[in-house]
């Protein structure tokens, strides 16, 4: 189970800056990591690494991990429209992105990166400004999908409420549930 | 912000390091694969390239022509369809249609099966038109929908069918039906008479003395001969009616019938008339009879090889009493067929079953009495037709093999008998065998007549062959060896039938000759009306045999009156019924120990 090296830079840039170089440092020396906090963008690490970053991280700072993921994910978001603007070119909004993310951002994922594993997405939408989006994944981060989401829906300043709902785990990991529901329908830009 | 310490901005740093140099050597080999893939997709694509080159040329010299046509139109034409219907290979067939071209394909829409192949006349753009087998198909061409069209030039293998279906039913010398295509036309023919009730007649037509005609001018007049023939009867003939070669020089006519019969004959008369006007050969006029057997449908046969087999038939009778005739089949030569054919089912087992047998006459000495020799004659006991002389079975045996061993089994039986003679007693008794003239001019005669007197014992000298002028004239150089080689054995050799052929006088002295026997016809003349002339003809002709220091054989003796002449003018021998006729072997014996040769004289007027 890996993870991409982008995510693990701008987990530990968002430490230095949101807490500090020292905090960073201290979760590092905690953590059992293969390249002793080493990470370029363009290389992969152990999923597990991020588990411990963000548990010592939490231990660190008193802050619970679901809400550093969830705030990462917000974060995240932000950063990757500011390093890959194409990949959100052709898809103006909230509801184009997130519809697009397994069928176009993924397959664009893919391309570079032809060993990341993914998450999926399925959707559904209904005509009253609803999406529902259901999150599968083994690697259990859905925190950092719904700061994904809130990031994106931040990033577009679309008025647009979340509703979450944790399913029960099975096989093939976990699996939550997120309604969108557009606060006045017609907005969408 | 606080500045952070030392220590942290050493592991930062140390870490930032690390980073950089994995993410150098992530590049270094993310770019490794990069090259490899990129050399990898270049090797594909040129290989892509070389495989599609060949396709190119396989199509492009495809020796048969390929079309692509896109919405009726050209689009694609390699360089056989490009030769195929525009002379040269630099041409271009793009942009012109199908239907310029005259190919008419049906439309099949997507489907991709092959159509089935047609057959078709198409027409290349200088006009021509060539014979072509055309098959096409759907596909895509391009990213559109195509028909792709194969066009084989058939010409050639059609104008080869046309040649041999033409050859396969005509006669390659003269053009007209050969035989097979012939029967076909005389079947339709009665079949159409027989439909609308109409008379046919079936004439079988045969050049005379045409062998002697090639043999003497050359295979090129005898050619020139038979196309010039054919030539005028073709002319001659009416809207309707057939002609074919049948064979050499035998032509089958399937006229029309019509009501009135004179018409026929006139017509006959026509036929006979173009046939026998003289033929120009370097010069010379050269000039030929036929003779014309008829046989008429529906009196004479309904069938087509009963109406043939009557109309050659009637033909050979023509032929037997002197050709450049014409003769409708009768009752006659009905009955004459019927023995033919009676005689023809029987002969082939008639060896096998013993029914052959010889009767022997006696040739004696005009002033002595004596019996000097015996001539063999070959009879059949026919099981049906009872007791038949040679003139009835040899033609027929003459034109099998059969002529071959029924020659064997004469020779072989009159040297047995005359040796059985010799031990009794007789023995300056001598035989003679007619020969016929496919003995006389095979390959193993000589051989045969070694192994006959081997066998039998009997001297060579006791041996006399007869052989008819005709036979000997008919390859001279031959039979002048075959002789030769015969009387250096120590045969005798006797013309038969002497003037009733037609023979240059000359050979008769360069062959090996020891006897001439004249025919009877000239000694049964003795004593009827003319019997003066008759006489002169026989005293010559005793006079040339003499001259020629050749014993003279008189033939069918049969009344003292014509003996009295022959032995007046001094002929040696005499056959014939007035001394004795053909008799079987036993019979003669006892004749000959009771013969007395000096009464024999008294009795026939010798004055001593």
């Amino acid at each position: 189970m890996i993870m991409k090296g982008i995510v693990f830079r701008e987990f530990l840039d968002l430490v230095e800056s949101q807490f500090s170089p020292e905090t960073a440092d201290a979760i590092i020396s905690a953590s059992e990591l293969s390249t002793d906090g080493a990470y370029t963008t363009v290389g992969t690490y152990p999923h597990q690494e991020m588990v411990q970053l963000v548990s010592h991280l939490a231990s660190h700072t008193g802050k619970t991990v679901p809400d550093l993921l969830r705030y990462f994910g917000q974060h995240m978001f932000l950063r990757l429209a500011t390093l890959h603007p194409g990949f959100l070119e052709n898809h103006q909004g909230v509801f184009p992105v997130l519809r697009a993310l397994d069928n176009h951002i993924h397959v664009e994922v893919r391309k570079l990166y032809s060993h990341t594993e993914l998450p999926t997405f399925s959707h559904e939408e209904n005509a009253n400004g609803h999406l529902m989006m259901r999150y599968t994944s083994t690697r259990r981060m859905a925190d950092f999908a719904h700061g994904l989401i809130e990031g994106c829906i931040d990033y577009f300043k679309e008025p647009i409420g979340i509703e979450r709902i944790d399913l029960p785990d099975d096989e093939r990991g976990a699996h939550t549930q997120f309604t969108l529901t557009r606060m006045n329908a017609g907005a969408e830009r | 912000m606080p500045v952070p310490n030392d220590d942290i901005l050493q592991r930062k740093l140390e870490r930032e390091i690390h980073a950089r140099k994995q993410a150098e050597a992530l590049l270094e080999q993310k770019s490794l694969e990069l090259f490899i893939e990129a050399q990898e997709r270049q090797n594909a694509l040129s290989k892509l390239r070389e495989s599609e080159e060949r396709y190119r040329l396989i199509v492009e010299n495809s020796p048969n022509a390929i079309l692509v046509d896109i919405e009726d139109h050209i689009v694609f034409a390699n360089g056989a369809a490009r030769r195929m219907f525009a002379e040269s290979e630099s041409a271009t067939l793009k942009g012109f249609t199908l239907r310029d071209l005259g190919i008419h394909i049906e439309a099949t829409g997507a489907n991709p099966d092959p159509r089935e192949r047609i057959e078709t006349i198409a027409n290349r753009l200088d006009g021509r038109r060539i014979e072509v087998a055309v098959r096409s198909m759907s596909m895509v061409y391009d990213g559109k929908a195509a028909t792709q069209i194969v066009i084989n030039d058939i010409s050639v293998r059609k104008q080869l069918e046309r040649e041999l279906a033409y050859q396969a039913t005509h006669d390659a010398l003269t053009g007209v039906s050969n035989r097979i295509a012939l029967m076909e036309q005389l079947e339709h023919a009665l079949a159409y008479a027989k439909r609308h009730n109409l008379p046919v007649w079936v004439a079988f037509l045969d050049l005379d003395h045409f062998k002697q005609i090639n043999d003497r001018f050359g295979h090129r007049a005898g050619d020139l001969l038979l196309e010039t023939v054919t030539a005028r009867l073709r002319q001659l003939l009416r809207k309707g009616d057939i002609i074919g070669r049948y064979g050499g020089d035998e032509f089958i006519l399937v006229l029309r019938g019509g009501t009135d019969d004179t018409l026929n004959s006139q017509l006959l008369d026509r036929i006979m008339q173009v046939v026998s006007e003289p033929i120009d050969m370097d010069g010379h006029p050269l000039q030929v009879t036929c003779s014309l057997g008829v046989a008429a449908f529906p009196d004479d046969g309904d069938r087509s090889e009963v109406l043939l087999e009557r109309a050659d038939a009637a033909m050979y009778r023509v032929k037997e009493s002197g050709r450049n005739l014409y003769q409708l089949y009768n009752e006659d030569i009905h009955a004459r067929l019927e023995e033919r054919l009676q005689v023809e089912r029987h002969l082939v087992d008639a060896l096998s079953r013993n029914e052959f047998f010889l009767l022997y006459q006696p040739k004696v000495d005009i002033s002595t009495g004596e019996v000097q020799g015996v001539e063999a004659l070959l009879r059949w006991r026919h099981p049906e037709l009872g007791v038949l002389s040679p003139e009835h079975f040899i033609p027929l045996a003459e034109e099998t093999t059969l002529i071959n061993d029924i020659g064997r089994w004469v020779l072989d039986e009159a040297c047995r008998q005359c040796a059985a003679w010799h031990r009794d007693g007789m023995s300056s008794l001598s035989v003679a065998v007619n020969l016929s003239a496919q003995q006389l001019n095979g390959p193993c005669l000589v051989q045969l007549v070694s192994e006959v007197l081997a066998a039998s014992g009997l001297p060579p000298s006791s041996l006399e062959l007869e052989l008819t002028e005709t036979m000997m004239m008919a390859d001279v150089d031959l039979t002048m060896r075959t002789m030769r080689t015969l009387q250096e054995m120590g045969l005798r050799m006797a013309v038969d039938d002497f003037g009733t052929g037609y023979s240059s006088f000359a050979y008769l002295n360069f062959l090996p000759l020891s006897c001439m026997k004249i025919d009877r016809q000239f000694v049964i003349a003795l004593d009827k009306t003319g019997a003066r002339e008759a006489a002169l003809l026989t005293r010559a002709l005793i006079q040339l045999a003499h001259s020629l220091d050749l014993t003279v054989v008189a033939e069918g003796v049969e009344t003292p009156q014509q003996l009295q002449v022959l032995r007046e003018q001094g002929c040696d021998q005499i056959q014939g019924w007035l001394h004795s006729q053909p008799m079987m072997p036993e019979a003669l014996a006892t004749m000959l120990r009771d013969f007395d040769a000096g009464q024999w004289l008294v009795d026939t007027g010798k004055s001593r």
